[in-house]
C-alpha cells in the first residue's frame, strides 16, 4: 500500500468519525442526558405521589371512623342553627326536671376579632328564665350542660323569692354554636 | 591469504513517512472502532431509557388520577378535623356550673342561708380568647361569682368565706359587705352578707403556654423508600 492510498484511508476514516460524532453521538448523548433528567424528575414525582397516595389510602381506610366522628361532631356543632330542635329538647328537659320555663330569648352574637379571618362558627345566645326548687334547677342545668349539642352556660343568676324560699328564680345565659 | 573488500557497505533506506502514515492509520482505525462501540452503547442506552421514561410517566399519571379520586377523602378528613378542633376548643375550658353550684351548696355552713348567686364565666372565656391574641399581664383575677344571703353569726360568714376559698379554681374571695338585718317573719336579727369569688387564671395561662410550645413544627421524617419498581412490576403483570 503506498502512502497515497494510506492518506485516502486516513481521510476517509476521519470523515466517517466526524460524521459519526456530529450526526449520531452528540444528538444521542444529549437525548440520553435529557431522558435521564426526565426520569429523575419522574422518579421524584413518583416518590411524592406514592407518599401522598399512602396517606390518602390510610385516610380512606379510616373513612368509617371519620364518618362516625363527623356524625358525633355534627351533633355537638351542627351546620345549621337548629334552634327548633334545641327548643324541643330544652322543654323536654324542663318537664323531666320539673322546672317551669318562663321565657327563652334567642339572639345571634357576633364576636368579631380585629384581623381575624372569617369566623368558623356562629354563636347563638339563649336567655332563659326559669323557676323551680334548688335540686330541680340543679338537675336541669346539669342535663342542659350534657346535651348532645354543645351548650355552654355563660351567666347564671339564682335568686330565692321573698315569700317562697323553696322556689328559685333562675336567669341563665347559655351559648349554642353552629358551624358556618 | 587474506582478502580485503574495499567496496562501500550496502545502505538500507528507511521509509519514515510510510511508518507515520501506518501509525496514523492504525490510530484512526482504533478511534473509529471506539466511536462505533460507543455509538452502539449509546443507542442501546437510549433504547432502554425511552420506554422506561414512558413507563414512569404512565405510572405517575395513573397514581395522579388515583390521588385525584382519593382527594375527596382528604377533604372530608379536613372537614372532620376542623369540626373536631372547634368542638375541642369549646369544650376545653368549659365551666360546668352544675358542678360549681353543687359544690358551693355542699359547702354552705349550717347557720348560713344563701338567697342570691350570680355567676359568670363569660369574662373567663373572653380572657382566654384575648390571651391567645395578645398578652394579658395586667389581668390578675377574674370575677367568678357573687353570693348573698343571711347568717346567724359572723363566724358562719367567715366559715363560708373559708369554704369558698377551698373550692377548686378559686384564687381569691372577697367579703363585699356584712350588715345587720332584721327578718320580720320569724322576727330575728341576722347578718346579711355579700361575698365575691375570683377565679385563679394561672392554670389557664399555663395551658396556653403549653399549647404554644406544642405548636412548634414537627421535624421532617426521613426519606421513604421508592415504590416505583413495585408499581412497574404490578403494571407489567
Amino acid at each position: 500500500m503506498n502512502n497515497k492510498t494510506k492518506i485516502i484511508f486516513i481521510s476517509a476514516i476521519f470523515l466517517v468519525s466526524a460524521l459519526l460524532v456530529f450526526l449520531f453521538i452528540i444528538p444521542n448523548l444529549s437525548t440520553g442526558i435529557r431522558t435521564n433528567a426526565a426520569i429523575e424528575k419522574e422518579r421524584e414525582d413518583n416518590k411524592a405521589f406514592n407518599q401522598t397516595l399512602e396517606e390518602l389510602l390510610l385516610i380512606r381506610d379510616d373513612y368509617y371512623a371519620l364518618s362516625a366522628g363527623y356524625q358525633k361532631y355534627s351533633l355537638q356543632l351542627p351546620s345549621e342553627n337548629d334552634i327548633s330542635i334545641f327548643t324541643n329538647e330544652i322543654y323536654d328537659i324542663a318537664n323531666y326536671s320539673n322546672v317551669a320555663i318562663y321565657s327563652i330569648d334567642y339572639s345571634e352574637r357576633f364576636d368579631v376579632i380585629e384581623g381575624e379571618k372569617k369566623p368558623e362558627k356562629t354563636i347563638i345566645e339563649a336567655s332563659l328564665i326559669l323557676q323551680g326548687s334548688y335540686y330541680n334547677i340543679m338537675n336541669f342545668i346539669k342535663t342542659m350542660e350534657r346535651m348532645p349539642r354543645i351548650v355552654i352556660v355563660e351567666d347564671i343568676i339564682l335568686q330565692s323569692a321573698e315569700d317562697d324560699y323553696e322556689n328559685l328564680s333562675v336567669y341563665i345565659t347559655a351559648l349554642l354554636y353552629y358551624e358556618v | 591469504m587474506k582478502t580485503i573488500n574495499l567496496l562501500p557497505k550496502e545502505e538500507k533506506i528507511k521509509d519514515v513517512k510510510g511508518i507515520i502514515f501506518n501509525v496514523m492509520l492504525v490510530l484512526c482505525m482504533i478511534i473509529l472502532a471506539v466511536l462505533v462501540i460507543f455509538s452502539v452503547f449509546l443507542f442501546d442506552i437510549n433504547n432502554y431509557l425511552t420506554p422506561k421514561l414512558d413507563d414512569y410517566k404512565m405510572v405517575n399519571m395513573q397514581i395522579h388520577n388515583y390521588i385525584t379520586k382519593l382527594q375527596v377523602y382528604n377533604e372530608f378528613k379536613e372537614k372532620v378535623k376542623t369540626k373536631a378542633d372547634i368542638v375541642g376548643s369549646l369544650q376545653k375550658e368549659e365551666i360546668l356550673w352544675s358542678e360549681v353550684l353543687y359544690d358551693f351548696g355542699e359547702r354552705i355552713p349550717k347557720n348560713a342561708y344563701v338567697n342570691y348567686i350570680e355567676g359568670s364565666s363569660g369574662s373567663l372565656y373572653e380572657f382566654i380568647s384575648k390571651t391567645q391574641e395578645e398578652n394579658q399581664d395586667d389581668v390578675k383575677n377574674i370575677l367568678f361569682f357573687t353570693a348573698g344571703g343571711y347568717a346567724a353569726n359572723y363566724t358562719d360568714i367567715t366559715k363560708l368565706f373559708v369554704e369558698i376559698r377551698n373550692m377548686s379554681g378559686i384564687a381569691e374571695v372577697w367579703i363585699n359587705n356584712i350588715s345587720k338585718n332584721y327578718v320580720t317573719e320569724p322576727g330575728i336579727e341576722v347578718l346579711s352578707f355579700n361575698i365575691s369569688a375570683y377565679l385563679d387564671i394561672e392554670p389557664y395561662l399555663e395551658d396556653l403556654v403549653v399549647e404554644e410550645e406544642e405548636e412548634t413544627p414537627a421535624e421532617e421524617t426521613g426519606e421513604e423508600e421508592n415504590l416505583l419498581d413495585t408499581e412497574l412490576e404490578s403494571l407489567s403483570e
